[in-house]
């Protein structure tokens, strides 16, 4: 039995050692293949708040793409008289993992909205969360620290992605191409790296038929009780830090919604119930004309973010007096 | 009253207790304890065996109660026999190094098929499936049909190779569950290779009981004189039919899972009531069917006719199964195949990966019955031999899909 135990735990060291070194050559050996990448306009954002006055009261807004294309911090900025900022570029990346990425910035005085989406309790998008890490070490080991159960456990397929994304690269430079179409928006440099506002000029609708009408309901059993716990935890640690917390909803293209006014009334009264948090607006004041969407039902285009933004500004001005701020 | 009658009651009473006990969990939308199906199974057929005589009566609960939930065999099965599985279980065990390097080698070999195979086609279609509606094509579809029957292949045999690796790591052998099912001939053939133990259960307990009914010989009496062909296949189809409709119901309540023993069973059923014409056919073109060309086109035919199976069995929805057939039929779909191919290029690499791999290990498996791939493994020099063992244990860590919700399921825990 001794000899078996002594293979296997040689087996297991060996095994271990080379996965390590594998992924730490991987990780940080290839370097700035994602520089142009999408996730980059996370890390502007997240550069953004770092240099932030950590002891003026801010605005913090923060989502997922929908948040990223309907929401400019600049103007919001100037329409509110405080420094705004955004944070999340991807639902993708999990909701948890914005949250948590925000908490580290939130300060007295603060004001965090966030437009409500369902998540789920464990809502970490480990692919997209190593690609926005990718040449950012301190956000690697800062996660790490937090979760290193979870960085183990997606270690591996990180790396793969990582080697795959090389050999991607590499074909791109030798063809010459761009990446494709769709990626003009989704790239690093549709971003103001000094805020992360998503900056590309986005005129008319360019959606397909499939991408607009997406039959969205508004159904609150569709909703995960976690995600209740964490936005009430979160609203919890808003309120610790002197910081108020406000959601509102995410706009979404008036012809993707089939739900009906009843079901909605009932949607937001039972979710109002659930999160005593305010709502800024009605859900149906964000039903989105065509002419505010850009390339799918819930991103706007400029004219939708200007109005998005404007409107969120209003809706916080039934709560808040700006011009004492 | 008699021995004999007051045993057959009790026998009775205790299969009525033993499926209410399934049927109250399973049918009635309760929560279902995992594995319920499985071990409820082995504890009906045990009592089968006690009343039969072919097995020992255990007196000793604990004896009892482990060998029904052996740890190993407890989720998913196989569902194993008394006689077989008993002895070796109450035996005392020395440790054995071969066991150990074989079970933790075959349990290794399980977790490849269930993370590297399964796992991610599971990040591939899940969402296909969920979205059916999005979806049209003949290409596509046929595409996602595939996927699935590798998928649920790799699941479930990597479960079984993690149990019997489990097992064997203890120094007991449980039965196997898969024989390269996807190689099968037909579809009869496929159900001797495919949850082998489950297809053994219907056979020994209600196949054979149902031929030896009174109903089976009288219709064997009223056409022995009239019609040979008859008297012998009428009895046969009544019985397959009856094995294929409970094998259906074993799955779940739904009218689909019916739907999908009905038709496998059709197949089954056709293959014996046909049987004349087929031995005329291998009769009259005995060079053809013997052809290598002949096997590789009734392995394909039977791969598909299982995979079709698959849109029955998937959705657990006659009216999604429906839908996707309708779909199915709506153009070609080589576009929206391509497309959804240049979309996971990434997974689909690994999955290649993944695949050769298995197919490998079958191919072996069929071409050398006489020794197994691990034993060959284990006569290759020591270099070799461990550098494969850390390559396929990197190919895990590195390919395999992992850590994520909805990924630490098995397919047969519903079951």
């Amino acid at each position: 039995m001794g000899k078996f135990y002594r293979k296997l735990a040689a087996l297991s060291v060996v095994t271990l050692l080379i996965s390590v070194v594998v992924f730490s050559s991987v990780f940080f050996g290839i370097r700035g293949i994602y520089a142009d990448n999408y996730q980059k306009g996370f890390v502007y954002q997240y550069r953004a708040l770092q240099k932030a006055d950590q002891n003026k009261p801010k605005i913090i807004v923060l989502g997922g793409s929908y948040m990223t294309f309907a929401v400019d911090s600049r103007q919001l900025g100037e329409e509110s008289g405080m420094p705004a900022y955004t944070l999340g570029i991807h639902s993708g990346m999990g909701m948890c993992y914005i949250l948590e990425t925000a908490e580290k910035f939130i300060g007295k005085g603060d004001i965090v909205i966030m437009p409500f989406f369902p998540f789920t309790e464990n809502d970490y998008g480990m692919d997209l969360i190593f690609v926005s890490m990718d040449s950012e070490p301190d956000l690697f080991f800062d996660f790490f620290r937090q979760h290193p159960l979870q960085v183990i456990k997606s270690s591996g397929a990180a790396a793969y992605t990582k080697l795959y994304g090389l050999l991607y690269s590499l074909q791109r430079y030798i063809r010459h191409k761009e990446d494709g179409s769709a990626s003009v928006v989704y790239n690093a440099g549709a971003f103001d790296p000094d805020t992360g506002n998503l900056i590309y000029e986005r005129t008319g609708c360019i959606a397909g038929e499939q991408d607009l009408y997406i039959k969205k309901v508004y159904e609150i059993n569709d909703i995960d009780t976690n995600c209740y716990n964490e936005l009430n935890e979160f609203a919890e640690f808003c309120k610790g830090k002197g910081a108020s917390f406000y959601l509102t909803h995410a706009p979404i293209f008036e012809g993707a919604v089939i739900s009906s006014d009843e079901e909605i009334n009932l949607y937001q009264e039972e979710l109002e119930e659930r999160l005593p948090v305010p709502f800024l607006s009605d859900l149906r004041e964000v039903l989105m004309p065509l002419e505010y969407i850009y390339n799918g039902a819930m991103h706007m285009n400029d004219a939708g973010k200007r109005y998005y933004t404007h409107k969120l500004y209003e809706d916080l001005s039934k709560y808040i007096d700006f011009s004492k701020e | 009253m008699d021995m004999a009658k007051r045993q057959k009651r009790i026998i009775a009473a205790v299969i009525v207790v033993l499926l209410l006990v399934l049927g109250i969990f399973k049918y009635a939308s309760l929560v279902l304890p995992i594995g319920l199906s499985f071990y409820v199974f082995q504890s009906m057929g045990y009592c089968i065996d006690v009343y039969r005589g072919t097995a020992e009566t255990e007196t000793n609960f604990f004896r009892h109660a482990l060998y029904v939930s052996f740890f190993p065999q407890l989720l998913q099965g196989p569902i194993g026999d008394y006689n077989r599985l008993s002895p070796q279980i109450f035996q005392e065990h020395e440790f054995s190094y071969r066991n150990a390097v074989y079970g933790l080698q075959r349990a290794a070999w399980g977790f490849f098929k269930k993370l590297v195979i399964a796992n991610q086609i599971s990040l591939v279609i899940d969402g296909i499936w969920a979205d059916y509606g999005s979806y049209t094509g003949f290409l596509f579809w046929w595409c996602i049909l595939v996927l699935y029957a590798f998928q649920l292949y790799a699941d479930f045999s990597g479960y079984m190779d993690i149990a019997n690796g489990c097992a064997q790591m203890l120094g007991i052998v449980m039965d196997e569950n898969f024989e390269t099912p996807y190689f099968s001939k037909s579809i009869a053939e496929f159900w001797r290779r495919w949850h082998i133990t489950l297809g053994t259960w219907f056979r020994n307990y209600v196949f054979y009981p149902i031929l030896r009914s009174d109903i089976c010989s009288g219709i064997r009496k009223k056409y022995r004189k009239r019609n040979a062909y008859l008297a012998n296949t009428l009895p046969d189809a009544f019985a397959l039919l009856v094995v294929w409709f409970l094998i259906g119901l074993w799955h779940g309540a739904g009218w689909c899972y019916v739907a999908y023993g009905l038709f496998h069973g059709t197949f089954v059923i056709l293959s014996v009531v046909l049987s004349p014409i087929y031995t005329a056919f291998h009769r009259k073109f005995s060079k053809l069917v013997e052809s290598r060309g002949f096997c590789i086109l009734q392995v394909v035919r039977t791969f598909l006719i299982v995979a079709f199976g698959y849109a029955i069995f998937r959705p657990a929805d006659l009216t999604v199964t429906a839908e996707i057939i309708r779909r199915m039929t709506n153009g070609i779909g080589l576009h929206e195949m391509l497309n959804f191919g240049k979309e996971n290029i990434k997974i689909f690499f690994e999955i290649f990966i993944g695949m050769a791999a298995l197919l490998y290990a079958d191919v072996y498996h069929l071409g050398h019955r006489e020794i197994t791939l691990r034993e060959t493994i284990s006569e290759y020099p020591a270099w070799k031999r461990w550098g494969l063992y850390i390559g396929f244990l990197l190919c895990i860590i590195f390919l395999g899909a992992y850590g994520k919700s909805g990924l630490d399921q098995f397919a047969y825990f519903r079951f």
